[in-house]
């Protein structure tokens, strides 16, 4: 049986002992520019424009503290765990990746419309979420969160029993393969658009590419079956786990601007890492499928 | 699928609860499995019948729509 990948149960409690007051000092230092007293280091000789001399890392600290504390909260071993609770993580997971993404959408869809036309609610909203990057620091935890409370909504239903249904994707044809065609032509007319030296503001298009991605990861297979599923649901999770590794590596590499930069990347790393885990995976085992086969034919 | 797991637990006089431990679930699988909601892995499905003395397939049946 492949290993599930979870932390043991006593990480949960430490998960919440980081979580709940890293939410507290996230929100100071967001919105009240908290910063804890002489909690820095001199990084630099002198201070440039965009990073002064010594760095406080209090932000840091709270979105580390945030991150890894919903990480242990949501990927951590129940007190009994088993096949089934397994499965529902995994749907939940599948489901607070859609529901994330889709809230994007629909924001994007906003930002569209308020370009066109001038409705105060939509633009305020837009605003909203693009002021202060308020978008792309939510999209930071906000899966975790929603993962974290679909799957205790879903334990703590019903005392008796766990609910399970059976998880959805688009078809085939004409989704995925829609889905490949738009992803792959946004992200390579991207590139040249980048070397050509097109101006980034003009780039915005780039907002698509996590979109047209999710419709590449949430449609299935040519042939699907139940062994593909777990494949495709495993490496959702690895996906998570891959993403939030590369984010808090670059909280304390990258300072200033280029946090900015890991934070707009973090709206497609999940799907990109995704599609790469899983289709490395397909690719093995049909590469030791026709092995097996090849052999096969050899021996009669 | 369908099984005859409630049958066998009265017959055996153990509870979810007895069962669930047995086999290292939690109770609320074996309901959710007694529910006809969840379709246990093989693994699990073997153990359970084991529990019982039993086959497989004495346990849990194919259904026409499966």
């Amino acid at each position: 049986m492949r290993s599930r990948l979870l932390f043991p149960h006593r990480f949960k409690l430490l998960g919440w002992l980081l979580a709940l007051p890293g939410f507290v000092l996230g929100y100071q230092v967001v919105y009240n520019d908290y910063n804890i007293p002489g909690f820095e280091l001199v990084l630099r000789e002198k201070s440039s424009l965009f990073l002064s001399a010594s760095e406080n890392f209090t932000n840091e600290l709270a979105l580390t503290m945030v991150i890894t504390g919903l990480l242990l909260i949501a990927f951590s071993k129940q007190k009994t765990e088993d096949e089934l609770t397994a499965k529902m993580r995994l749907n939940a997971l599948y489901w607070s990746i859609l529901v994330n993404f889709c809230w994007y959408g629909v924001l994007v869809v906003f930002a569209v419309i308020n370009t066109i036309v001038h409705i105060t609610s939509i633009g305020s909203i837009v605003s909203f979420a693009s002021d202060n990057l308020t978008f792309t620091v939510y999209n930071l935890f906000m899966p975790l969160v929603i993962l974290i409370v679909r799957f205790y909504y879903l334990l703590y239903k019903n005392k008796e029993e766990y609910e399970i249904k059976p998880l959805r994707f688009l078809s085939y044809k004409p989704y995925r393969i829609l889905g490949i065609i738009l992803s792959v032509g946004l992200f390579t007319g991207l590139i040249i658009a980048n070397l050509a030296g097109v101006d980034e503001n003009k780039l915005s298009v780039a907002y698509l590419l996590p979109l047209v991605m999710l419709l590449w990861v949430y449609s299935k297979e040519k042939e699907e079956d139940e062994y593909i599923n777990t494949i495709r649901l495993n490496a959702m999770q690895i996906a998570v786990y891959v993403n939030y590794a590369i984010l808090l590596i670059g909280n304390f590499a990258v300072y200033g601007l280029g946090f900015l930069y890991v934070l707009v990347f973090n709206l497609a790393t999940i799907p990109t890492i995704f599609l790469i885990v899983f289709h490395y995976r397909l690719y093995k085992i049909r590469q030791e499928d026709s092995e097996r086969s090849r052999l096969n034919l050899n021996l009669l | 699928m369908k099984n005859t797991l409630r049958v066998e637990r009265a017959i055996k006089n153990i509870t979810q609860a007895d069962l669930a431990a047995a086999i290292g679930v939690s109770r609320q699988t074996i309901n959710t499995i007694e529910s006809n909601k969840y379709v246990p892995s093989t693994v699990l499905a073997l153990k359970i019948a084991r529990v019982f003395d039993k086959p497989v397939e004495a346990i849990f049946e194919l259904e026409d729509g499966d």
